[in-house]
């Protein structure tokens, strides 16, 4: 749980920091106590004598809008001036920015706002008692008897100290050991829907990407990288590409070759000219066919059991629900293509690049380099989108990075850039996944015995997570969403299947819940079909009385209101439903699809998501029309193949995002169920839209939906 | 061979081979990085910048396609969020997310709305074939909008 960690400052102020602090010494501290007039007590925030108030940012922002949250958050207990706040990317690896639940510096998980939830109140608050406490001082008078607002101390008789006045002061004062915190009744920026602070350099050009980032003397590299999964380079000529224009070195790294060059362009013509000879083994031989092969004759297996009560016996049944569900490979595509810039030399190394992972990220580096991890230092950037792709188990790029660097052997920062073929074709794909299933109904039409079996490759297993996942002794990457599930009944025999192939998988936002979800979900909406009963009361009765359904019931209740459920759709209108819970937050979806001859068009679409206490209410909406943009892609078009044994698909042309014109209209509702905390918010949405759109495209077309992304015979349903 | 290049409205000169794209001008010859590299097959829109007013994308056009005195505009040729109406709705709706798509999505923009000042749902749709990934369509339909509104809004106080 969320520890306080302010009882160190005194601590880490002296000398001892360095044994903390991973990378370069956190010399911001040093300076901080150096100058009189900048308060700092902790690593995350620091108050300069013009009343700024500098936030240090824990967490990467991924697009989220997450700076402005925590800021939000940090902020209110502080009683700061929100015309004065600025973030920050963490410029250190100080033991004040780790994850409060995993104890590393890392995003991810939805869970940027809600870890961080009590450890930035009660950073605000204690900065907060100490001002007060500088105040008092300077005022002779005791501190019970003043309050602040708007980053200013303020006495009964008027006499005003703004926070940047005490800023020498206050860093003299012992922090409180319990600082107070306030009541909800006394928030004024959380629960507000602030624009976020990122909005004008973000609408201006001026946020610095990892690809932006300019230095003196800085070279280009470009890499190629093998062309199917497990393939090994025989021999490579480089020839022709030493001798183009501009290229200062060749290099060969574990994963490939790369170009290093003045300018980008001018890498990626030599490393177009690189004579590269690749033994592709076994592999290269395989299709997507035959991996479906591969994973249905494993499905045919005794496979390992996760979950398991009662006695499953389909014979007692009245009836029986059967199917089977396929999910190909996702590949996370975020815009700004993966890359990285370092520096290496005698005294260790630099990098430049956004990341979600820069505490995981040393530590990576060390192991393929021999760098030692604190003598890397990572200097964060904004990231042009992610989605889990730079949160990388192995930290595949800023590794790569560094190996070129290093073969480079030049003084100069390099930055490689993958292009975008190398992001689709490179792996570290959402798994493929196969999903069997037989479901026995009772009399009263409840899932009394519940058949089912996941295949899929492993993501925690070999990386540095595998631990933290296979606790239960199965991958939980493999299976939540679906393990645990609130609508099984007394009967349950879930079995996972671990898919070894060269296909290297990770997280994609939505996690594993992006095909145990719509499963889950479709299953049901089969099942109150089956059952004769309305999705939504066939939901409430199998959830009725159950432990942690109580929110899933409130986002039902408000889903179904706002939706107009009761109300039917006009005949040319047809419509699906679904809820998920995931990541601590609850989601449901209703669609409405408008079918006109044989084609299908959204006419509605309606979200209701309980995240608990909502930071920044707009903020939390624009992730629901993001994550509806997310999952629709997965829909319409959206996979990665096996072809040859490496990817079919490489760049946009046919790797499909949804477009603006795809792209529905969401209206969306926060749905609050007593909750005193935040919980996750971005990757929830993604999961029950899916099964929530495939039940709409049933009501409206009797085409059962089995695989993705869709292929609707006869049907014009946004090109699938 | 030396080049020149009317960019944001000063010549620029510089050396490049013939072929090299636009983008990669900008964006490493010319320090101008708001404009982004997002596939290099002219599929995603995130190298988007003005050539003479033009909506225009720059990863696969070769420099040597435009002409010296052609008018490029790139995101640093906008006056910014406090002045030019789009940014200005940009930021006011708090549309970027991650943000690496949206130099190209306001350029994309601010060309629509010069072709139509008041664009339909229709025009916007078939205007801005742009792609993001972090999904701020809602948001791009609504701030097109807003902007529209201050353009004419802005011409109407004009006339009056």
């Amino acid at each position: 749980m969320p520890r306080l960690e302010l009882t160190r400052r005194g601590f880490l102020r002296g000398a001892a920091a360095l044994t903390f602090g991973l990378g370069a010494a956190p010399s911001r501290l040093f300076a901080a106590a150096g100058e009189a007039a900048v308060f700092a007590p902790s690593a995350i925030l620091r108050i300069e004598a013009d009343d700024t108030v500098r936030i240090f940012m824990p967490h990467a922002d991924l697009g989220n809008g997450i700076y402005t949250g925590l800021a939000q958050v940090l902020a209110d207990e502080l009683d700061a001036d929100w015309k004065r706040v600025v973030t920050e990317h963490l410029d250190s690896l100080h033991p004040d920015f780790k994850h409060r639940e995993w104890g590393v510096i890392a995003t991810g998980a939805s869970t940027s706002v809600a870890n961080q939830w009590t450890n930035l109140r009660q950073t605000g608050a204690a900065a907060r008692a100490m001002l007060v406490a500088a105040a008092a001082e300077r005022w002779g008078m005791p501190a019970d008897g003043l309050r602040t607002a708007d980053s200013t101390v303020i006495a009964a008789d008027g006499r005003r100290l703004r926070y940047g006045e005490l800023t020498a002061r206050a860093a003299q004062i012992s922090p409180p050991g319990e600082p107070r915190l306030k009541q909800p009744a006394e928030f004024k920026l959380i629960g507000r829907s602030l624009p976020r602070l990122d909005r004008a350099i973000k609408s201006e050009g001026k946020a610095v990407f990892g690809i932006d980032v300019q230095l003196p003397d800085l070279l280009h590299a470009a890499i190629a990288h093998a062309p199917s999964f497990g393939a090994t380079l025989r021999a490579v000529d480089t020839s022709r590409a030493e001798a183009m224009p501009g290229v200062r070195k060749v290099v060969r790294i574990p994963t490939g070759v790369a170009v290093v060059a003045d300018s980008f362009w001018r890498a990626k013509k030599a490393l177009d000219a690189l004579v590269l000879d690749w033994d592709g083994g076994e592999f290269a031989a395989v299709s997507q066919a035959e991996l479906w092969r591969r994973y249905a004759a494993l499905a045919d297996g005794e496979g390992q059991v996760f979950e398991q009560r009662g006695k499953v016996d389909m014979a007692a049944a009245t009836q029986v629900l059967k199917g089977e569900m396929r999910f190909p490979f996702l590949a996370h595509a975020p815009m700004e293509p993966l890359n990285a810039t370092a520096r290496v030399s005698a005294d260790g190394c630099e990098i430049w690049a956004g990341t979600q992972f820069q505490g995981i990220d040393v530590g990576n580096i060390e192991k393929a380099t021999g760098i030692p991890a604190s003598t890397v230092r990572i200097h964060t950037q904004w990231l042009g989108g992610s989605f889990g792709r730079r949160a990388s188990p192995h930290g595949d790029f800023l590794v790569e990075a560094v190996q070129v660097a290093q073969a480079a052997g030049l003084p100069n920062p390099i930055k490689l850039l993958w292009q975008r073929e190398d992001d689709i074709r490179g792996g570290l794909y959402r798994p493929m996944a196969l999903h069997r299933f037989a479901v026995g109904l009772d009399a009263e039409g409840r899932p009394a015995h519940w058949r089912h079996k996941v295949v899929c490759a492993s993501i925690s297993k070999g990386t540095p997570f595998e631990a933290a996942f296979t606790g239960r002794g199965f991958d939980l990457l493999s299976v939540e969403g679906l393990v645990d599930n609130l609508y099984a009944g007394a009967n349950v025999d879930y079995r996972l299947y671990d898919a070894v192939h060269p296909v290297s998988v990770c997280w994609l936002r939505g996690e594993a819940d992006t095909h145990t979800g719509p499963v889950v979900e479709t299953i049901i909406n089969r099942l109150a079909r089956l059952a004769g009963t309305d999705p939504f009361a066939y939901r409430r009765r199998l959830l009725a009385g159950k432990a942690d359904a109580a929110r899933a019931l409130g986002v039902l209740d408000a889903l179904e209101k706002a939706a107009g459920w009761a109300t039917p759709p006009p005949p040319d209108v047809h419509r699906g439903m679904a809820v998920h819970k995931s990541f601590g937050s609850v989601c449901g979806f209703v669609v409405e699809l408008r079918k006109t001859g044989t084609r299908l068009d959204f006419h509605r679409v309606v979200a209701a998501l309980d995240c608990g206490l909502v930071i920044n209410p707009d903020s939390v909406k624009a992730q629901i029309y993001s994550a509806v943009a997310f999952a629709l892609s997965t829909l319409i078009g959206q996979q990665v193949e096996i072809e040859a044994g490496g990817a079919r698909q490489s760049n946009f042309h046919d790797y499909r995002l949804a477009t603006l014109e795809e792209t529905p209209l969401v209206e969306a509702h926060l749905v609050d169920n007593g909750l005193d905390h935040p919980t996750g918010v971005g990757e929830v949405p993604v999961s029950p839209f899916i099964p929530a759109v495939t039940e709409a495209v049933f009501a409206a077309t009797g085409i059962t939906v089995d695989s993705f992304p869709l292929r609707l015979e006869g049907y014009d349903f946004i090109g699938a | 061979m030396p080049r020149k290049l009317t960019v944001n409205g000063e010549v620029r000169e510089f050396e490049v081979e013939d072929d090299t794209p636009l983008l990669w001008v900008l964006r490493d010859t010319l320090g101008l990085t708001g404009t982004k590299y997002g596939c290099g097959v002219m599929a995603c829109g995130a190298c988007t910048v003005l050539v003479d007013g033009v909506a225009t994308r720059t990863c696969a056009l070769p420099v040597s396609a435009v002409g010296e005195t052609q008018a490029v505009t790139t995101i640093e040729g906008l006056p910014g969020a406090a002045e030019h109406p789009v940014q200005q709705a940009w930021a006011e709706l708090s549309v970027a997310q991650c943000g690496y798509c949206q130099s190209g999505m306001v350029l994309q923009a601010v060309a629509l709305l010069r072709e139509k000042p008041s664009p339909s749902d229709a025009d916007i749709d078939a205007g801005m074939t742009n792609l993001c990934r972090c999904g701020t369509y809602q948001l791009v339909r609504a701030a097109i909008k807003r902007a529209a509104g201050t353009l004419t809004g802005g011409r109407d106080d004009a006339q009056a």
